[in-house]
């Protein structure tokens, strides 16, 4: 069985999903000695094609082109297709962002195969087919799924594997592959974009993270989570009803349609808990929740739960923190 | 402008966890006891349509595919001043996967006529797959654009949209036909209908279509046409019990939950 992992860097590094895509795709093929190839398309791949290497990668395409500076699929997608007749492979996985939700389908179509998205695990079974899990009814139930045609496509959220250590002395032949440039009508034309700069520690990388919720009530009790953050050294999200209210940015949403993020200590401060929510961060390992409802569903996955108003907790848990942390 | 906009009803995804329960025996949730909604997506989608028949003037169709229960969310659709409603009214659609789902929305769409602009949720809310829309351009051969915020701007031939990126946002310009897959912003919360518009809308004639009347074979979208297929489903075992932190007062309990934190041995 022959892995492809689809990279599609942001700079010019390996995103850290990927690295964790590769490794979970050696461990699955070291058990029916399958391989692991990697297909890298953007612009100015040399560094994270070494990195694809170095993380496993037993063979590395890559597609350097300008036309492959924005998101726009139409450009990508002949491209995709070269490269999976090109390395044949039995199952192709992307990391789960929002650019691979847009692409997956659509290669999948061209492919006459499908795609299971947003997997929160892969695993063979006795028969040694690949099983697809994923949360669906909001991460209240879990489905087991199977790709019935080849190759199997399936899109993966990040901290779903480990990667393996990075070793320097790996290598993979690294083929370089040309452009598809596909119809020459664009259909699509991108005319800009706006980086959304946020402050401080990025979610994904974080070990610490507190997040508000809709019970936050107003954008300027916000204050209170940063401080409380900032002794902690703690990154901040947020749920969707924060930012649909627009008390916080668009980039700090936890949750199935935002980041999934999988730190050591997570303290949900006034969040219910609904399940959009716990999809993108229940693979933290120690769970606080902060509610003024004892009802709330959140505490039913927390290891340390207090019913309190956070506007009166907050401001003396800082201090006892800060206070004991300096000890 | 023509729109078509694809909309789904669901078990309520905001209901807690308690109400969810499974059927083992068929593999299926445990759907009659839940109250049903139009999929969060499919709402905003519906008012990215609504707010350019107000600024630009269109027509708006409204589908969906599923059982007869759907009808609900188009007396919806049409209570909001949708002016047609279609269902291509088939049981067995809730075992459809995304591509199966896909080719029977273009087969509606096709008999439709002319469309110009095709709006569905960016996923449904409860299967979330988030394909729908991506399979359905790829199967009309329209251009496609992904999470879609606003419109920004209709200039005949094209559309200026406001889109989600991984890095925040961007504006793209793209060439009618066109699917798009619409995301949650503060600009697109569904308005509420009128009395008298909810009361017309319960007499509005509503086309129901069979997947025989579009040309498709259900056995065969539920056979050999499946791509991905379900095998299990199963609530997962959190396998937590939580400890609540007490105390007369809120110093008392953040001095306890701050040392319990720090027995954690994260910081």
């Amino acid at each position: 069985m022959n892995f492809l992992i689809i990279i599609l860097p942001t700079d010019e590094c390996l995103p850290a999903p990927s690295a964790e895509l590769i490794g979970g795709a050696k461990g699955l093929a070291s058990r029916i000695s399958g391989s692991v190839e990697a297909a890298v398309l953007g612009g100015n791949l040399a560094q994270a094609c070494r990195d694809a290497a170095a993380f496993g990668a037993e063979k590395v395409y890559s597609i350097d082109h300008e036309s492959l500076a924005n998101y726009d699929a139409d450009a990508y997608l002949p491209s995709l297709e070269a490269v999976v007749r090109a390395s044949h492979p039995d199952v192709v996985l992307f990391t789960a962002d929002a650019f691979a939700a847009d692409l997956a389908p659509r290669l999948a179509y061209r492919l006459g195969t499908g795609v299971v998205t947003s997997c929160s695990g892969i695993d063979l079974n006795s028969e040694g087919q690949l099983v697809f899990t994923r949360p669906v009814y909001g991460g209240k139930a879990m489905a087991e799924m199977e790709v019935t045609r080849l190759p199997q496509i399936a899109t993966v959220t990040a901290r779903s594997f480990e990667a393996l250590r990075r070793d320097d002395s790996r290598h993979a032949e690294i083929i370089q592959m040309s452009f598809e440039s596909g119809p020459s009508e664009r259909r699509i034309r991108v005319l800009e974009i706006r980086q959304e700069e946020l402050a401080g520690v990025r979610l994904e990388d974080a070990r610490v993270v507190v997040s508000v919720g809709r019970g936050l009530g107003e954008a300027a009790n916000f204050s209170y989570v940063k401080q409380l953050a900032g002794v902690l050294g703690a990154a901040v999200g947020a749920s969707r009803p924060a930012v649909d209210a627009g008390w916080v940015p668009l980039g700090m949403q936890v949750g199935q349609t935002g980041k999934t993020v999988a730190p050591e200590l997570y303290i949900a401060v006034a969040i219910s808990g609904a399940s959009q929510h716990v999809a993108g961060m229940a693979r933290s390992k120690h769970i606080v929740v902060i509610n003024k409802d004892p009802e709330a569903p959140f505490f039913k996955i927390a290891e340390l739960g207090v019913v309190a108003d956070y506007r009166r907790l907050l401001p003396f848990l800082t201090r006892k923190l800060q206070a004991l942390l300096v000890q | 402008m023509h729109i078509v906009v694809c909309i789904n009803r669901i078990p309520d995804p905001e209901a807690p966890p308690k109400q969810f329960r499974l059927d083992e025996a068929s593999n299926r949730p445990v759907l009659d006891r839940m109250s049903w909604v139009i999929g969060p997506f499919d709402e905003n989608a519906l008012e990215t349509a609504l707010k350019l028949k107000d600024s630009a003037g269109a027509r708006i169709t409204a589908l969906t595919v599923g059982p007869a229960s759907n009808q609900e969310a188009l007396r919806r659709a049409l209570a909001l001043r949708c002016d047609a409603a279609v269902h291509v009214n088939e049981d067995r659609a809730l075992g459809l996967d995304s591509a199966g789902v896909a080719r029977t929305l273009a087969a509606a769409i096709r008999k439709l006529g002319e469309v110009d602009l095709i709006l569905c949720g960016r996923q449904v809310g409860d299967w979330d797959g988030g394909q729908a829309g991506q399979l359905l351009a790829e199967e009309l051969s329209f251009a496609y654009v992904h999470l879609l915020r606003q419109i920004d701007s209709n200039g005949g031939p094209t559309l200026r949209i406001n889109t989600e990126v991984p890095t925040g946002f961007a504006l793209v310009e793209a060439q009618l036909p066109i699917v798009a897959a619409v995301t949650n912003a503060s600009t697109n919360q569904l308005r509420i209908p009128k009395v008298k518009d909810v009361m017309a809308a319960r007499r509005a004639t509503i086309s129901a279509w069979t997947a025989a009347d579009l040309g498709l074979d259900m056995a065969e979208l539920l056979g050999s046409g499946v791509t991905v297929a379900v095998r299990r489903l199963f609530i997962p075992d959190t396998g937590v019990q939580v400890e609540m932190i007490r105390g007369e007062n809120d110093e008392e309990v953040a001095e306890k939950l701050a040392r319990r934190i720090l027995d954690l041995k994260v910081l």
